[in-house]
């Protein structure tokens, strides 16, 4: 099963399916789709365990990261191409992959196989999820992409990677929350598939900006009071500007020469309308998803510690939530937060009322 | 006559545009538009930038990979000429 990772439609399993290959005689098979159902329970009898536990034990559980036990077979599988400043992926060639080959010399490349390294046992270690699409696929990562290329993406199967251009924009490898960000984009499309315009897309956009930054603060051992919260600070040049900040959206980058002002929204009653196009950034879905930054930053400030810790787990909880429709709305995270907050840690807990005063700071009714 | 090539979208969201006078025929843009054009939407893809060519006040999306090889020359200079949109 998923033989090819380059069509994620072929890797969606319905349960049915995924018993049946659970019984197979083919031992390979079996043992491939029982770690898959696992992995699929796994989150929800967690909720389930959360949801009947007493104080003490929540107090000792939620206090530390619940870590996944690491079998002998599971870890990231990495592959960097590098496109020799060309757009065509087909002609890129592999330069790295995590055989036991020795690092190569390339700082872009050390870069995503570091970030990418980081986000798997980010996953895998808070979350017990293998890799983007929850059945341990393969990171491919793409660099050099075409000529002073400024920007990165995700194409629906892997990261690809600009240079810049070297005076707005250094190499968009620069920054591990760029990199957290791309991936989770993958994680997003395996689990609530949100629609990629108006406030699902921002929603979207939003998921990855936080993973992101939770993937650079878990690499640097940063608390929630002590990060910076920026993102895409080494990328966008000259130590006064960073991308996006989470902490104070719209600060991101002030007077810039070239490209102005962070348009970012912080709360609902900014919320920026913009036609559902290519030319309007389908909504607005870079701009508005300032919002909901804005509430998950209050809410994991508010409760201290370690971001990923409970807003991180609580919000991962909602995106791999079957109820979180594709065309969700800000509303609905906002109820979701709170149901699942209340079922980990107790519905009249300081972390409940840390998510409602996140969602309150963003003015989202 | 004048011809526009505008790149929207990415990371963050920031226009391009890059203007090139060209001896084209109106019959040979239409040609062109009708073959490089393209649907508008991301598909799964996210961040990622999408190119356009304004002609006749009109604005049509374009795929970067159908560009005839009589006109890849012309397109990569005026991608090389792409300039940030101030706003």
């Amino acid at each position: 099963m998923c033989q090819n990772h380059f069509s994620p439609v072929r890797c969606i399993i319905p349960p049915y399916i995924n018993n049946r290959l659970a019984a197979s005689p083919d031992k390979n098979i079996a043992e491939i789709a029982i770690n898959t159902k696992f992995r699929s329970y796994r989150f929800r009898s967690d909720r389930t365990f959360f949801k009947n536990a007493n104080d003490i034990e929540k107090g000792i559980l939620c206090a530390l990261p619940r870590r996944a036990k690491k079998t002998e077979t599971e870890s990231a599988k990495l592959e960097v191409y590098d496109c020799k400043t060309a757009t065509s992926l087909t002609n890129a060639v592999l330069l790295w992959e995590n055989d036991g080959t020795a690092l190569p010399a390339d700082v872009d490349a050390v870069n995503v196989i570091n970030a990418g390294d980081a986000t798997w046992k980010f996953y895998y270690e808070l979350f017990g999820r293998n890799s983007i699409d929850n059945l341990g696929m393969t990171i491919q990562q793409y660099i050099h992409y075409d000529r002073k290329y400024d920007n990165a993406f995700w194409d629906g199967r892997r990261m690809i990677y600009g240079d810049g251009d070297g005076e707005i924009f250094g190499s968009f490898t620069g920054d591990i929350d760029i990199i957290g960000h791309e991936l989770t984009h993958g994680v997003t499309q395996y689990e609530a598939n949100l629609e990629y315009h108006g406030q699902a897309g921002a929603m979207n956009e939003s998921f990855s900006d936080i993973f992101g930054v939770l993937i650079k603060q878990r690499v640097l051992n940063q608390d929630a009071k002590t990060a910076d919260w920026l993102i895409g600070e080494n990328v966008l040049l000259g130590e006064q500007y960073a991308l996006r900040s989470m902490k104070a959206p719209g600060t991101g980058y002030k007077n810039h020469p070239q490209i102005g002002d962070d348009p970012q929204p912080a709360t609902m009653d900014e919320y920026v309308d913009l036609p559902d196009t290519d030319q309007g950034d389908w909504g607005g879905v870079h701009y508005n998803s300032g919002i909901t930054n804005f509430a998950f930053y209050v809410t994991a400030y508010n409760m201290g510690g370690f971001a990923w810790e409970k807003a991180g787990q609580i919000w991962y909880s909602a995106l791999t939530d079957k109820s979180l429709q594709q065309n969700a709305t800000f509303n609905d995270l906002k109820n979701l937060t709170l149901d699942i907050a209340g079922e980990l840690f107790g519905e009249n807990s300081l972390e409940v009322k840390a998510v409602e005063d996140g969602w309150n700071a963003a003015k989202v009714k | 006559m004048k011809i526009n090539l505008i790149r929207t979208g990415g990371f963050i969201p920031v226009t391009k545009k890059a203007e090139q006078e060209v001896d084209w025929s109106e019959e040979e843009v239409q040609s062109l538009i009708d073959a490089i054009k393209t649907g508008e939407g991301t598909g799964q893809a996210r961040d990622k930038t999408g190119y356009h060519i304004s002609y006749n006040a009109e604005f049509f999306p374009i795929e970067w990979e159908k560009i005839p090889v009589k006109y890849i020359t012309t397109f990569e200079e005026l991608k090389d000429k792409l300039a940030i949109v101030k706003k």
